[in-house]
């Protein structure tokens, strides 16, 4: 997945954006949807790369898109997909902070506080 | 016609078998027989493969060679042989794979180019490697890898209607011990989980029964054939067959005699010695519930109870025997039927799969029909080769129209029975059509492509198939692969169950500064494996940055680009982009298993000793069941380590064994001492949580509020469980939502700047840390937040993490 999608747990519900589909999607959707866009790719259609996420566009590509579809066909990662769901376009209609949602946590950060100096993860 | 091909590559027994779309077959060999002895012999001139190569590892055991396929991936030779020859395991798959694809050629009249070859799930990637680069040595032009579990998985629910059911695959074969965890739902076969045990299977069976004819021999007979002596290899050997030969014969009757016949003190000894099935069930015994006790944890991590699951498929000559299938049904579930023969069942499903990637080949007979070239449109199409949607999209373009101005595009299916409508090209030449399959079948579609005044265009290709089927989900990355850090963590950068083909790309920073021109070189190890703590996964590559390549210097801190990507053939791919000067280095090397030196291994063994005897004798101080009952278990493993010790000079294969159960008790004793920490961890959590109920609460969102809420459930019960993990993990999450709600603190970055100021003593590059503090205290002073905020990103990179001597980071040059 893209780094930024692994920097907090808000963005966890990415492989719907990257499949273009909302939380109602049965796993036939999936896969047809997997379908289209992995042949799009491969076929290079214009703007068949770029994807809609409230961070803004993102590009992307098979392995992107493999790893989308397996995370929405296992029910368990598929909860939390859900449970995050945003709209792409939620920072349009909603006052979300965008700042926060990029933001990657600097692990380095944590030195200023003993107790976090032991779980540093960058 | 479309041919696939899958190849079971077993450490006993071989198969190859052909799916053209409608049948699934396994390919005899030249006896007939569907299953081929992973045994060969080399004469002077030629390779004999098989069962006539099987009658000689007692006559010429220095050019036979059996059960190689444990030691893929590792630099172990045979011996040299009478023509001055060593090969490696690799080499030796290969002949075998030669054999089976010669054996393809000859009943489907193809000659096989693309295969998919079936690896046990647990490989790690050098055996993996090593497989595909067996397949390409045979002569394969492309080589897909697919786990056992999943191969068995696909064919045993080929033929299945049960929908939504959990089943298990039980696959002991002749060296490793696959189970998976599988379940279908609309048509897509998911493997939900999987483990298993590189070093249990049928061989192991064997070695305990030939332990138990040399008790009978030296007690009864006064015959003291010893293992370790090299001038008895040859007796052994023939002790094997006979063993293997009785152990079949136990599975269809209560009682058999091990015929054996050989030569003893230049004198000629003959003896059969009568073994009952109980007198087998109960010295295998531990083995088979080693092997259920394996499926249980699959079980308990996917939080199931043996009631849930459906039925077990037996997969492997060993999971016949009588006790294993009375000892599965009885802890697990009942056995399924009706899955044809169970020895072939990884190869079918190994020809399904090629269906699914669409791995074809084409026979010789349609090669040589007639091709009228002339002036074809050329259509570039993208639609699956399996599915198990009946409705599926066609998408496609024209990739040389030469001179024709083709407007719409029709497919026909070739029933007659439907068709689609006459499409329109678009103006890139791209085109999309749904179609509608026939259930189960293999469904051919003709293609029809027209001008705009629907006059027909010569078109290639004129069919497509699509075959409706069951289908499956990628196959799973079996074991983590990341990269150790200097600190002596490790990274994950693809995790475990993740989708094969993978790719990720994560930025690290340098821990040392690389001066161009010299000797030195950054190292960045590439580690398999679970764990956090680096030394206990297992390198599988390393990407070095010499400081040759570089043109200026590389101060520490400076943002490395690492890419790893890992293809379906377990080939590992890795570059680092080195982003100040825009350098590329790529490959990885060391993509072998480590050889497991005995001596190493004795040092490592006698650490682990001593640090389990030092919790032996304090839990017995503290009078604690509990833990004395745990490192009993340890203690047992150990044991089995040492027994493995004891043949590693003369035996690879224990060797091997050793080191990976060393390496897991190593790991599950360092488990254990960290129980203690539960108490300072507690500590620790709670001093975590009021840290960051206090940030959230005042600059925190909603969803951290919430998120807060459910780590203070899990926190409860976490304590309840004493889960030392779930503790960690928590405080991680909980150090996560403290940054994520401090990080709008108005005063964040002025905090950061003091903190990092106060720590300048430590950075790798004093200098440029200084003229960044003193760039930082002007921005504070103009209250430029901005520019205070890339000042103290700058300067965190040139703080070093704390960095572990180089046994436990793998020599890492990244944190």
């Amino acid at each position: 997945m893209l780094a930024e999608f692994t920097a907090t747990p808000l963005l966890s519900g990415w492989p719907f954006w990257a499949l273009e589909l909302d939380p109602t999607a049965d796993n036939r959707s999936i896969e047809r949807a997997y379908q289209k866009i992995t042949s799009s790719l491969q076929l290079k259609i214009s703007k068949a790369e770029d994807f809609n996420t409230p961070l803004g566009v993102r590009i992307r590509d098979e392995y992107l898109l493999r790893e989308a579809k397996a995370l929405l066909i296992n029910p368990h990662s598929r909860v939390l997909a859900e449970f995050w769901y945003l709209k792409p376009d939620c920072l349009q209609s909603t006052p979300l902070d965008k700042t926060h949602l990029s933001a990657p946590i600097n692990s380095s950060a944590s030195s200023e506080i003993d107790w976090c100096a032991v779980f540093r993860t960058q | 016609m479309e041919l696939f091909f899958g190849i079971d590559l077993g450490t006993s027994n071989s198969a190859i078998a052909c799916f053209d779309g409608s049948d699934l077959s396994v390919i005899p060999n030249s006896r007939g027989e569907t299953n081929t002895p992973s045994v060969l012999r080399f004469t002077e001139h030629s390779v004999v493969v098989g069962a006539k190569a099987q009658n000689f590892l007692f006559k010429d055991p220095l050019h036979t060679h059996k059960e190689f396929k444990r030691l893929m991936g590792t630099q172990v030779k045979t011996t040299l042989d009478q023509f001055g020859q060593q090969y490696t395991a690799e080499q030796l798959s290969s002949e075998i794979l030669k054999a089976l694809r010669q054996d393809a050629i000859k009943f489907k009249d193809c000659t096989p180019e693309h295969v998919v070859i079936t690896v046990p799930a647990l490989f790690e990637l050098p055996q993996s490697n090593a497989t595909a680069e067996a397949g390409r040595l045979a002569g394969f032009k492309k080589v897909e890898l697919l786990p056992e579990p999943v191969a068995s998985a696909l064919a045993a629910g080929w033929s299945e209607q049960d929908n939504a059911q959990a089943w298990l695959v039980f696959d002991l074969g002749g060296g490793t011990f696959d189970v998976s965890l599988v379940e279908s739902r609309d048509g897509l076969l998911r493997v939900v989980g999987h483990d298993g045990d590189n070093f249990l299977g049928g061989r192991d069976i064997d070695r305990i029964l030939v332990e138990w004819v040399l008790n009978q021999l030296r007690d009864i007979h006064s015959v003291d054939i010893n293992p370790d002596q090299p001038t008895h290899n040859q007796v052994l050997r023939h002790i094997y067959q006979e063993v293997e030969k009785a152990k079949i014969r136990l599975s269809s009757q209560e009682r058999t005699s091990i015929e054996l016949e050989f030569e003893w003190d230049d004198d000629s000894f003959e003896a059969d010695l009568i073994i009952t099935r109980p007198q087998v069930d109960e010295m295998v015994a531990p083995i088979v519930e080693r092997a259920i006790s394996v499926c249980q944890r699959l079980l308990v991590q996917q939080g199931l109870q043996p009631g849930q699951i459906s039925r077990v498929v037996l997969v492997g000559g060993p999971a016949h025997m009588p006790i294993i299938k009375s000892r599965v049904a009885a802890e697990l579930a009942p056995i399924a039927e009706g899955n044809g023969d169970p020895m072939t069942l990884v190869a079918r499903g190994a020809a399904l799969y090629a269906a699914t990637i669409g791995f074809k080949n084409t026979s010789q007979e349609f090669l040589q029909q007639p091709q009228s070239q002339v002036d074809q449109c050329v259509l570039w199409l993208q639609h699956p080769s399996v599915c198990a949607d009946v409705q599926p999209d066609v998408m496609g373009r024209i990739i040389d129209a030469k001179h024709h101005q083709p407007a719409r595009i029709q497919l026909m299916r070739e029933d007659g029975q439907w068709q689609t409508d006459a499409v329109e090209i678009d103006e890139q030449g791209v085109f999309f059509l749904g179609v509608h399959l026939l259930a189960a079948r293999n469904n051919k579609f003709l293609i029809k492509l027209t001008d705009k005044k629907g006059a027909p265009i010569p078109v290639t290709p004129n069919t497509l198939s699509i075959v409706h089927g069951l289908t499956i989900s990628d196959p799973p990355l079996s074991r983590s692969i990341g990269v150790a850090l200097a600190n002596g963590e490790r990274r994950s950068f693809i995790d475990r169950g993740t989708p094969l083909p993978a790719k990720r790309t994560f930025v690290q920073y340098t821990a040392e500064t690389l001066v161009p021109n010299t000797q030195q070189q950054l190292n960045i190890p590439i580690v398999q494996g679970e764990r956090n703590q680096a030394r206990f996964c297992r390198k599988v590559g390393n990407l070095v940055i010499p400081a040759t390549q570089l043109s200026q210097q590389l101060p520490a801190g400076s943002p490395i680009e690492i890419t790893i990507e890992v293809d379906r053939g377990g080939n590992l791919q890795a570059s680092a982009l080195i982003v100040e000067q825009k350098k590329l280095i790529t490959g990885v090397a060391e993509i072998l298993t480590p050889s497991a030196d005995p001596a190493a291994l004795q040092v490592g063994f006698n650490q682990v000793q001593g640090r389990l005897m030092q919790q032996q004798r304090e839990a017995f101080a503290r009078r604690d069941p509990s833990a004395i009952a745990a490192l009993d278990q340890l203690a047992q493993k150990l044991r089995g380590v040492s027994k493995d010790l004891a043949l590693a000079n003369n035996d690879q294969d224990a060797a091997l064994r050793a080191q990976r159960n060393l390496m897991e008790t190593d790991a599950e004793l360092e488990a254990f001492e960290s129980r203690d920490q539960l108490e300072e961890l507690l500590n620790e959590c709670q001093t975590v949580y009021f840290n960051t109920r206090f940030q959230v609460d005042q600059y925190g969102n909603d969803v951290e509020k919430k998120m807060l809420t459910e780590c203070e459930a899990r926190f409860n019960k976490a304590i309840e469980l004493k889960r030392v993990q779930e503790v960690e993990r928590l405080i991680e999450q909980m150090s996560s939502l403290y940054y994520s709600a401090y990080r709008r603190n108005p005063d964040y970055w002025i905090n950061q700047y003091h903190s990092v100021c106060s720590r300048l003593h430590e950075a790798s590059q004093l200098n440029r840390a200084n003229a960044l503090a003193a760039e930082g205290r002007a921005y504070l002073e103009a209250s430029n937040l901005t520019g205070l905020e890339s000042c103290v990103r700058q300067l965190w990179n040139l703080i070093p993490d704390a960095r572990t001597s180089g046994e436990e980071n793998h020599h890492s040059g990244i944190q």
